[in-house]
């Protein structure tokens, strides 16, 4: 007879996916949000997730809600020998061709009746060789347990995850597997070290550059990669030549739907433009042309929101826009030059 | 190469002038950049004259320091608008000097950390830890990496930007973003 706990609300759901993301480490101060993945197991069970098993043991859709962590629906996976699994493919809708998406994927087990030793594992699924893996033993406590893989970069868009449990060739162990969350996020963390070399890559990269997280050594000027450079300071010259570019017009409150990055312009009307991106922590920071990138503004404040810091001369808000960039510092793929 | 890689060596007759009996070498190209941009390219401009390279450098060794209190009043994180003016060394012949910044009465000399200079911090280690007193380090010693000079009246400032408007890079209107910012 299996430990019998009823299934959760969908409040609890919510509230244990921000909690996972929290542990993740990407939560925000301000209304950023990376790229999240939820499963609770309810919609297309058995054609999204796949059983498997080598040796003694096996695996059992529930869909009764007497053993989910949430809702009605679970897996539960038992293994003697060898190990069994239950898995299913995600796509990681950031990652595109040589862009780096910082990834961690997130899942509760319950042990049922003993101890249990489980891999929760992000399988290339061409290769079949593990992108991460995260082995644990877990104590039958009854209740469900956060497990969760360190911080990975896959390579491609579609990643296998599975949770196998291992046999200890003895006795029979298993977990309930409910509620996954894979959590990816392409945006680029505060690390002024980067371009704060005192030399090529502090004195060549502007404002245009820090914020698009690209560097070209070539003090980019928006429009100029597309044969659009701007030709006078204005709000609506310098957005067109940075839309020219490539950059997608959005609002302070928008969430990009493909981990896109947020950027901020700012004029000083007839006399120069600057730009400012939202780091992964949700905080803004620039870097004024040929000096150092910098996290506070002109009153040596850090910067929650760009439309209200002390800009100093850069007085009109233009307004923010969506860039791709990548979890690396100065690897952007914004087309600017 | 980078052309501001080349700036490392200008700061060093400045330097060596004031704190080095040796003969130093004088650089034969400043590039001197006015920080004002963010976006656009900053006004540049080179100077390669050998009597105005003098000039300017008695004009830098003419500063009296600044005191340890003046030089904690200085601010030290980037703002957006002027920040001040940066003249860099382009001479590979005076290695010493790395860049001079300027901004109204604070004048920061930076060298380059070249083999005479980890000479004479090594030397002022060894000093201080066989417990002489401040005293009695040698001249050498005092080449620091950083000194901080003033002027009060903001001449070398003003005299720079004199400079950039007569080399046509500093016209009448951002001459005027400038004056209302310092």
């Amino acid at each position: 007879m299996k430990i019998i706990q009823n299934g959760l609300n969908r409040l609890r759901v919510l509230a244990s996916l921000g909690a996972t993301v929290a542990t993740l480490g990407f939560g925000a101060t301000q209304a950023r949000a990376a790229w999240v993945l939820q499963d609770n197991f309810e919609t297309n069970l058995t054609s999204t997730w796949q059983l498997g098993h080598a040796g003694v043991g096996g695996g059992v859709y529930e869909t009764s809600g007497d053993y989910s962590r949430s809702l009605n629906n679970d897996v539960y996976i038992y293994s003697t020998t060898g190990f069994s699994s239950v898995g299913r493919t995600v796509i990681i809708a950031p990652y595109f061709a040589g862009r780096n998406v910082n990834t961690r994927a997130y899942i509760y087990l319950r042990p049922y009746q003993a101890n249990v030793k489980v891999n929760f594992e992000v399988i290339d699924p061409t290769t079949w060789t593990y992108i991460a893996l995260k082995t644990v033993t877990l104590v039958n406590n009854g209740s469900y347990q956060l497990v969760m893989t360190d911080v990975f970069v896959p390579h491609r868009s579609d990643v296998y995850v599975r949770v196998s449990v291992l046999g200890n060739g003895t006795t029979t162990t298993s977990v309930d597997v409910d509620d996954l969350t894979v959590v990816g996020d392409a945006t680029p963390s505060f690390q002024p070290t980067y371009w704060n070399d005192g030399s090529t890559i502090q004195y060549n990269n502007n404002c245009y550059n820090y914020s698009n997280n690209r560097r070209t050594d070539t003090f980019a000027q928006p429009g100029r990669a597309t044969g659009h450079q701007y030709t006078q300071i204005s709000i609506a010259a310098v957005s067109s030549a940075a839309i020219s570019d490539g950059l997608v017009p959005t609002t302070a409150s928008a969430v990009s739907p493909n981990g896109q990055t947020k950027i901020a312009l700012v004029i000083a009307p007839g006399y120069d433009y600057h730009w400012y991106r939202q780091d992964s922590n949700g905080m803004w920071t620039h870097k004024p042309g040929s000096t150092a990138a910098t996290n506070v503004d002109n009153s040596g404040n850090v910067i929650y929101n760009p439309e209200t810091a002390n800009r100093g001369v850069y007085t009109q808000f233009a307004g923010y826009f969506f860039t791709p960039s990548d979890a690396v510092q100065g690897q952007g793929h914004a087309n600017i030059n | 190469m980078n052309k501001y890689l080349f700036c490392l060596v200008s700061l060093l007759p400045f330097l060596s002038f004031s704190v080095n009996a040796q003969t130093p070498v004088a650089p034969n190209a400043l590039r001197v950049e006015l920080l004002m941009f963010s976006g656009r390219p900053n006004p540049v401009f080179t100077i390669t004259d050998p009597a105005e390279i003098r000039d300017l450098t008695a004009r830098v060794n003419a500063l009296p320091k600044n005191s340890i209190a003046a030089a904690a009043q200085t601010a030290d994180f980037p703002v957006l608008g002027y920040q001040g003016i940066v003249v860099r060394n382009m001479s590979a012949a005076s290695p010493e000097l790395d860049s001079i910044l300027v901004r109204r009465s604070n004048v920061r000399i930076n060298r380059k950390a070249g083999p005479q200079a980890k000479a004479a911090q090594a030397q002022a280690a060894s000093v201080s830890s066989a417990g002489a007193s401040a005293s009695a380090a040698p001249a050498a010693a005092a080449a620091e990496p950083s000194e901080l000079r003033v002027d009060g009246g903001n001449a070398l400032e003003n005299h720079l930007l004199s400079l950039a408007r007569n080399r046509g890079v500093l016209d009448d209107a951002l001459m005027n973003h400038i004056t209302s910012q310092k």
